[in-house]
């Protein structure tokens, strides 16, 4: 070698390779190593350091199903909000009851209320455990501050804390760094108008705010009976700072204020009249949380969290106010290269005042609070270095309302057979515990519903009965639910942009809660006689669940790329009671059949991505759930489409033309679980939405 | 082309040590198998503070090493060797090279003054990048 090569051999590309290196110190989530590597200075110095959202490789390597809609979904899939852009995750049932009512069911089970999966934002559930549901303030979010949406399946080896058993979607917030400079977002079309705008700057070399805004209406329905038109508000701020290289403390807040319509039957029990009752589901309140990352590198780090939040709930079914506070800590450590531990501890309380309202009184005895700690920890054990690892967890749950601590063990395993290949299995055992809005029930009329005429003797004559009207309560000691999760699931990356996963599951569930059949009392002092029939809520039926999510993404061209979902489940429910006949217990008959058809068994998804040029570009959603049934009604089955046509002239500004349900004029998904009150369909829409930066 | 040239011979593959930064170290050898897929070799080393740096063309010191940095920067001028850090203070204290954030980007600082005495030269153009 001459010496004059000798003495040129650094040069841009190997310290390049050094930028990398300290690259990967300092970002909290940067791109991969296969996208730095063949970068030039400049690029490199022209990439974000801090990207919220889990690293794509971190997701590759983790043994439990995920599936992450990243900054390109969030910015072209042909939808407006969360729920319409999960429904192009794979095995994900998203129905939408009414106007902002919407349930969220992952693997095979999916209710209004008493959701056996979470959602968070930032890994902050809004409205804590009150009724495990899913409201339209929790999701009604700013897109532009979104970084991802992150589905997980089943509990994660307990990992995901507590009553995830069935999974969680966690969406995780831009850090403030990420939301420089202003932004106004604005929506018009036919049934929806909304504005959003964001204000960010930096405060100093290492720190950071925003201030967004956001106000909605939609309408989107069709019913003949009343609106359900829906108002949104929301005002938030993020602040960041990076007191070292290491660390990255955030603190965020936010306002809201949601408004829906909503239409119910309000039986009279002292007439036995029937009346309509239309009102508003009225939610305003506030969250913030504090929260500390401290990320030493990849395997080691901690964060530190800590939240509090209050909402004032007036709903047709209840009135609360809510307060909500809790910490938690997830740590990770690596010691050497075999040995990796990860730790989670928290402690959340939930303060549910009820309220007067004229469908649901609560015990006075009831706890008028709920407590529920989590601890959990795993090992994790390199078998065969880089090719074979073994995970052993154990993680336990308690809540005041059971006065239970339940050990929940976890074993995974993670198998590495090419580079671009995993296999893993798990086993984990999950617990749902009683939501507080359901456990100190007393009173909740569900409804009125008109039944076979049946004539009653009485010594004043026969009197004919044609309606019954239906209350429950809540037992006195319901327990919590548990889950015992088995999960197999195969990866592979063809390439940097094609890519393949397969989950499959089994799912053992114990002590599900349904409504027992109580009393039914026929009352015929009244102008119109009914039967009173009183449901109890208490756990009541078991079974299982299988089934798979199969996931695929390939980019045909440069220009072209798609990306297809498909996922199956069974459900088999039967009565604990082994003296259960549905004809003599109708109510028990109904949770068995609801539990075992609440999802249909086979959905579809698909995401067509054609850049038509650099200015042009259309994204085509086509999504599919099938029919079910059960003895509250029929589900149709769903084959509809989703179109956004945009077009970006510069960097800073993209008009885009959406149209949603477009192969059908009215959508019903009028059949999701415990829905309150009378459902509405969705309308085919179109909008035109502008988003511009400056 | 070039960034930094040693006025000392050095030869393939170029030596990267690093101290105190198993992460760094573990992800410049995926970087260099991958590197070297493509026909060009490195070699990385994980040394410790009290090791010589003889031999190494680039070295980078992790976090908490302070109390170290004389006895490491006195030897890596005297084997020409590329300091690189991103702890404060990194090129107050003698450092060639400390990486900084600023506006979630990732910034370099250059100590020039003390590039000679590690008998090196940095180029135009990296000064041109440097944030100072």
């Amino acid at each position: 070698m001459s010496k004059q090569k000798a003495r040129t051999i650094i040069h841009g590309k190997p310290l390049a390779r050094l930028f990398l290196g300290c690259v990967s110190t300092l970002a909290f989530s940067m791109p991969e190593n296969s996208q730095l590597i063949d970068l030039s200075l400049e690029e490199l110095a022209d990439i974000p350091i801090v990207q919220s959202g889990k690293k794509k490789q971190r997701l590759f390597d983790t043994p439990a199903g995920a599936f992450v809609l990243g900054r390109d979904a969030i910015e072209n899939l042909p939808a407006d909000s969360i729920p319409e852009m999960l429904r192009y995750a794979p095995g994900m049932h998203m129905m939408r009851s009414t106007n902002g009512t919407w349930g969220m069911g992952i693997r095979g089970l999916n209710s209004r209320f008493l959701g056996r999966s979470i959602f968070s934002v930032d890994d902050q559930s809004l409205y804590g455990n009150l009724y495990a549901g899913l409201y339209g303030s929790q999701h009604d979010l700013f897109l532009d501050d979104v970084a991802a949406v992150e589905v997980v399946y089943g509990p994660g080896g307990g990992l995901w804390g507590p009553n995830s058993g069935n999974g969680r979607v966690n969406v995780i917030l831009k850090s403030a760094f990420e939301t420089e400079g202003s932004l106004l977002r604005a929506q018009v079309g036919s049934e929806e108008k909304s504005v959003a705008a964001r204000i960010g700057w930096t405060l100093d070399a290492n720190s950071a705010m925003r201030v967004s805004a956001k106000a909605a209406n939609r309408q989107a329905s069709f019913s003949q009976r009343f609106q359900d038109d829906w108002d949104t508000y929301r005002v938030g701020f993020q602040y960041d700072n990076r007191p070292s290289t290491s660390d990255l403390v955030s603190v965020s807040g936010e306002l809201y204020s949601s408004v829906v319509g909503s239409s119910r039957d309000a039986p009279d029990f002292s007439t036995g009249a029937i009346a309509q009752f239309d009102s508003e589901e009225r939610h305003r309140g506030f969250n913030s949380q504090v929260k500390w990352n401290r990320q030493i590198d990849a395997d080691n780090g901690v964060i530190l969290r800590a939240w509090v939040g209050a909402s004032e709930i007036r709903a047709p079914y209840a009135n609360f106010d809510l307060g909500v506070a809790g910490a938690e800590a997830r740590g990770r450590l690596a010691v050497g290269r075999r040995h990796r531990f990860i730790f989670t501890g928290g402690v959340t309380y939930d303060d549910p005042d009820d309220d007067e309202n004229p469908f649901t009184t609560f015990r006075r005895s009831a706890r008028d609070y709920n407590i529920t700690a989590h601890a959990g920890s795993e090992y994790s054990f390199s078998l065969r270095p880089d090719e074979l690892e073994l995970s052993i967890g154990l993680s336990g749950s308690y809540d005041t309302y059971s006065d239970n601590i339940e050990p929940l063990p976890s074993a995974r395993i993670m198998y590495r057979p090419a580079e671009n290949s995993r296999i893993w299995a798990s086993y984990s055992r999950s617990t749902r515990n009683v939501p507080p809005g359901i456990s100190g029930s007393e009173r909740v009329v569900r409804g009125a519903a008109p039944i076979e005429p049946i004539e009653i003797p009485t010594p004043f004559g026969n009197f004919t009965v044609a309606q019954q009207f239906i209350t429950n309560e809540a037992a006195v000691e319901i327990e919590n639910e548990d889950l015992d999760a088995f999960e197999i699931g195969y990866r592979h990356q063809f390439s940097d942009t094609s890519s393949l996963s397969i989950n499959v599951f089994r799912f053992e569930y114990g002590n599900m809660i349904v409504g027992l059949d109580d009393t039914r009392v026929p009352v015929l002092d009244v102008p119109t006689p009914y039967l009173l029939f009183n449901i109890i809520i208490d756990n009541g039926a078991e079974g299982s669940s299988e089934g798979l999510e199969c996931s695929i993404s390939h980019e045909f061209t440069q220009k072209l790329s798609a990306t297809l979902g498909y996922a199956r489940v069974r459900n088999r429910f039967e009565a604990i009671s082994t003296s259960f006949s549905p004809a003599t217990m109708p109510a028990l008959a109904v949770g068995i059949s609801t539990l075992n058809n609440p999802t249909p068994e086979h959905l579809a998804n698909a995401w067509l991505q054609y850049e038509l040029s650099q200015k042009w570009r259309a994204d085509l959603g086509v999504r599919y759930s099938a029919s079910f049934s059960n003895l509250t009604g029929s589900q149709p089955s769903i084959f509809q489409a989703d179109m956004r046509l945009s077009w970006q002239p510069n960097e800073h500004l993209r008009l885009s033309l959406l149209g949603r349900n477009l192969l059908d004029p009215l959508t019903d998904e009028g059949l999701l679980k415990d829905s309150v009150g009378y459902t509405t369909q969705q309308r085919r829409e179109a909008s035109i939405e502008l988003r511009y930066d400056f | 082309m070039d960034f930094i040239r040693w006025e000392r011979p050095i030869e393939e593959p170029v030596t990267i040590a690093v101290i105190g930064s198993k992460r760094l170290y573990q992800q410049l050898q995926v970087v260099a198998a991958a590197k070297k897929a493509k026909g060009r070799e490195f070699r990385i080393i994980e040394i410790s503070e009290t090791d010589s740096t003889e031999g190494i063309e680039v070295l980078y010191v992790g976090l908490g090493y302070k109390s170290n940095w004389q006895t490491i920067f006195e030897d890596a001028r005297a084997n020409s060797v590329l300091t690189v850090g991103e702890e404060d203070q990194f090129l107050e204290a003698g450092g060639l090279i400390q990486f900084s954030i600023q506006r979630n980007r990732l910034r370099f600082a250059l100590n020039l003054d003390e590039a000679e005495n590690y008998q090196l030269s940095l180029s135009s153009k990296l000064v041109q990048l440097a944030v100072r």
